[in-house]
């Protein structure tokens, strides 16, 4: 390896593994070098100083996230953040964006198709059995068009790049995706602790995601002149409370919880203020459906609000996202996407998926059941990482278990080949030196009514533990920057300019009266000097 | 806004203030246990400070001095504390995150993390003066910041609101705790210089000693303390100016309702009249009784602006 100086003395690529900053392959970013080198040359105490001086910097500011134990409560933590940042190319990038927002297009498609026509469940692209399996379908969904046809306003796709240098879709998430947050404050930590890297290299901002936000939030508004529009929280307890408080915060909109919001005789929403009920265009929930509204949802539900939906379905309020996206997330259906787009849209897919196993058909369970070892098995709705089997590591005994679970009951589960996902250099504190870690990538595409964008950055999630394959914050990974290069734009030209230095300004400026002593003097260039 | 928000914002006022007067008082109050005259018994500080934070779970009887400087300072166990009112400031600065500046919420969460780095051991034998200062310290920053960070409109308003109500309770407490320190002792022989000096006590708690002196030259007595503390227009932490700025804060938000108008105003109002125009003879054979009185319209008062603006809880 070249460039394997100071912290990276040590660094090893692991065989049969893509290391993004280190091996070579069709989209390496040319001038990684640069920034290796910039890494490279610190002195352990050097860098050590800047990781906890960015550590600080996320402590200061509150971005925290809640680990729930037995003991009931939580206790805050700061997010594992990783200095060393993950760079994607213009190019490659730019085929991403066209092969996002295509996916989550037919995604929508699909949603609208499922909640009214049904024509690819006639057409037995996909079965209809999955779709009536599914823990996420909403009944009280059909019938009803939301604003523009978008059901996920806000759309995460997970992707992981393999041994062979392309990116793959691992997952898409279609109810709530989180992490955003992090993608913003992660580069304001980069910023202020490495800028001089910022110099040497354009990076796309990420800055723009609030204003990006809110434009999609108002563009599905039921009422177009100056729509009221808010982010609903379960409440500062929720784990990603920061991020929904930094959202708010950056839109200029309201943080709302259930008990805030009411809806009266005539489904209209309203929010309790200090000058008595206002009324709520557009939610934009970070609560499950389940916890909507306990009319329609669950009963015993606190977070919600009564009466949401039969607000939302009288066209009086937009929900984001819509209710009922889970079918479109749920791991079976994501097998299905590349179906989707050559159904709708009669493209082929830009970015392809993970080859997937639906263990609910019996040659699939057949496979599966074979070449067990090989392969990961995932249940279909849950997320966080949360029940992933990795089986190439599990005892006899547990892969016994595992198969007779997905005998009974194999439409929960899916099952894919085991990816190695790319690594990257990653500070591991406890060795003092950066080691290779495996990464993922979550997008974030915004489809609003008429307008679609895919946010140029993402969130970089890091295993930090050594092999691991599991990248979720909720099972001990951190994140890193993601630089998406910019093309080199053109820097203006810019004339010395003192600013409010006029000759009578220059002179109520720096000449104290009455006898004080003043602690400047004019040169004669009108510039400031010391004294003495 | 948003009701809960309004409330929030309050709050957060509210435990922002009461820290600094319990960190004041606990700091001042231990200290003059050595700055006095004679010796001043450590049973009397420590109960003064125990009548003042309201502790209940430290045993009386004989008290052990760490056990009443931990529970009054360090214990997150207790709602009471120090380091707990700190908590709750920034709590519910957390919940009105995103209505507040940056600049203010650093401020406050930089304030809570400095409180939780603090060691209690090291408070116990070295750290008490440090920490008590410290703690004005933060909140001095944090109400530079809310002050110059924030729009001075409704956000700015409600934490005002709570840290002007906060600081006439606050006041009003300490006047009765130390005025209840004051009765304990005789007027006589030895007694009767302690007692004296419970006054400069009472004007260091609230950092009036200096402008007090300026004031009265060197003139000290019982009625120079209550005329400057209760009645002075324009010492920052004397009841009359704050009830005034209690009363200018409710006036803005009733000027921009349309709602008909409410009776905050007039119990204010009232309350502040009864300051601004007190007169010592009236009230100097019962003070205590007096300010309990004065005491119980303030909180009838806090549940109007309940009430009347962040709804049934």
């Amino acid at each position: 390896m070249n460039n394997s100086a100071g912290l990276f003395a040590n660094y090893d690529v692991q065989k049969g593994t893509l290391d993004e900053a280190f091996s070579n392959f069709k989209a390496a970013y040319p001038k990684y070098n640069l920034i290796r080198e910039r890494f490279g040359k610190l002195k352990l105490a050097e860098f050590r100083r800047l990781n906890e001086s960015a550590k600080l910097s996320f402590l200061n500011q509150g971005i925290t996230y809640a680990v729930y134990s037995d003991q009931g409560g939580g206790t805050e933590r700061v997010f594992p953040f990783d200095l060393f940042p993950r760079v994607i190319t213009a190019g490659e990038w730019a085929d991403l964006e066209v092969g996002l927002l295509q996916r989550n297009k037919a995604l929508n498609l699909f949603l609208e198709d499922v909640y009214n026509d049904q024509k690819i469940l006639k057409d037995k692209v996909v079965p209809e059995s999955i779709i009536r399996s599914s823990a996420h379908y909403v009944p009280a969904m059909e019938g009803f068009r939301p604003a523009g046809g978008i059901y996920t306003q806000i759309c995460g796709t997970d992707l992981v790049r393999h041994t062979d240098g392309n990116f793959y879709v691992l997952e898409d998430n279609l109810r709530s995706p989180s992490g955003v947050s992090y993608v913003l404050s992660n580069r304001q930590a980069m910023r202020r602790t490495l800028y001089d890297l910022f110099t040497q290299t354009r990076v796309e901002d990420v800055s723009e995601y609030p204003k990006m936000l809110l434009d999609t939030l108002k563009s599905v508004a039921p009422r177009p002149d100056n729509p009221n529009c808010c982010v609903l929280t379960p409440g500062h307890f929720n784990s990603a409370y920061y991020e929904h408080s930094l959202l708010a915060q950056r839109m200029g909109i309201d943080l709302v919880q259930g008990s805030d919001l009411f809806v009266d005789k005539d489904d209209i929403v309203y929010v309790k203020t200090i000058r008595g009920p206002q009324r709520m265009d557009v939610i934009y929930r970070r609560i499950d459906d389940d916890f909507l509204d306990p009319e329609v949802f669950r009963k015993d539900s606190m977070l919600g609000v009564s009466g949401l939906m039969r607000a939302y379905l009288a066209g009086n309020v937009s929900i984001v996202n819509a209710p009922g996206t889970g079918i479109a997330d749920d791991k079976a259906i994501c097998a299905y996407v590349p179906d989707m787009i050559k159904y709708y849209l009669d493209e082929e897919p830009i970015i392809a998926n993970v080859k997937t196993y639906i263990c609910d058909k019996p040659e699939d369970l057949k496979y599966v059941l074979e070449n067990m070892k090989e392969l990961v098995v995932k249940p279909v709705d849950m997320s966080g990482g949360y029940g992933v089997l990795i089986c190439d590591r599990l005892s006899k005994a547990e892969l016994e278990e595992a198969a007779a679970a997905l005998k009974a009951n194999p439409r929960n589960f899916i099952a894919q080949p085991k990816i190695m996902l790319s690594t990257h250099g990653t500070f591991i504190e406890e060795e003092n030196e950066f080691q290779a870690r495996h990464i993922d990538l979550r997008t974030f595409t915004l489809l609003g009514k008429d307008t679609a964008k895919v946010l140029r950055g993402g969130l970089t999630r890091v295993a930090l533990t050594k092999g691991s394959l599991i990248v979720n914050s909720s099972q001990g990974g951190g994140s890193k920057d993601t630089w998406v290069i910019a093309e080199d734009g053109v820097t203006p030209k810019v004339k010395p300019r003192h600013a409010g230095m006029t000759a009578k300004g220059r002179a109520s400026f720096q000449s104290q009266s009455g006898g004080g002593s003043s602690q400047q003097q004019e040169s004669s260039d009108g510039s400031q000097q010391q004294q003495g | 806004m948003l009701a809960r928000i309004a409330n929030s914002l309050y709050w957060t006022g509210r435990y922002l203030e009461r820290s600094e007067h319990l960190a004041r008082y606990l700091g001042v109050q231990y200290f003059s246990m050595l700055d006095a005259p004679m010796s001043q018994s450590r049973d009397f500080t420590l109960t003064s400070i125990i009548n003042m934070y309201g502790l209940s779970d430290v045993q009386t009887g004989e008290l052990k001095e760490t056990d009443v400087l931990r529970s009054a300072a360090m214990d997150y166990d207790s709602p009471l504390s120090i380091r707990s009112t700190v908590q709750l400031a920034r709590e519910n600065a957390r919940v009105a995150r995103h209505v507040i500046s940056t600049e203010l919420w650093e401020a406050i969460n930089g304030f809570h993390l400095n409180m939780q780095r603090v060691d209690p051991e090291f408070f116990l034998t070295h750290g008490l003066h440090d920490f008590t200062t410290d703690v004005g310290r933060n909140c001095a920053i944090v109400r530079a910041r809310i002050d110059d960070t924030l729009l001075h409109d409704e956000t700015w308003i409600f934490i005002k609101l709570g840290i002007h109500i906060e600081r006439v309770i606050q006041v009003m407490r300490i006047l009765d705790s130390k005025l209840h320190d004051i009765d304990l002792m005789t007027d006589r022989g030895e007694n009767r210089a302690l007692r004296q000096y419970q006054g400069t006590v009472i004007l260091k708690i609230v950092e009036g000693f200096d402008m007090h002196k300026k004031l009265y030259q060197h003139l000290l007595t019982p009625k120079t303390t209550i005329d400057f503390l209760v009645g002075h227009p324009n010492f920052a932490r004397s009841l009359t100016y704050n009830m005034k700025a209690v009363t200018d804060l409710l006036k803005r938000m009733e000027a921009s309702e349309s709602r008909k108008p409410n009776k905050l105003l007039f119990k204010s109002g009232k309350i502040f009249s009864g300051f601004r125009y007190l007169e010592y003879e009236d009230v100097k054979s019962d003070i205590g009784g007096y300010l309990n009185d004065s005491l119980t319209e303030v909180y009838a008062l806090h549940d109007a602006i309940v009430a009347n603006y962040f709804g049934e809880e």
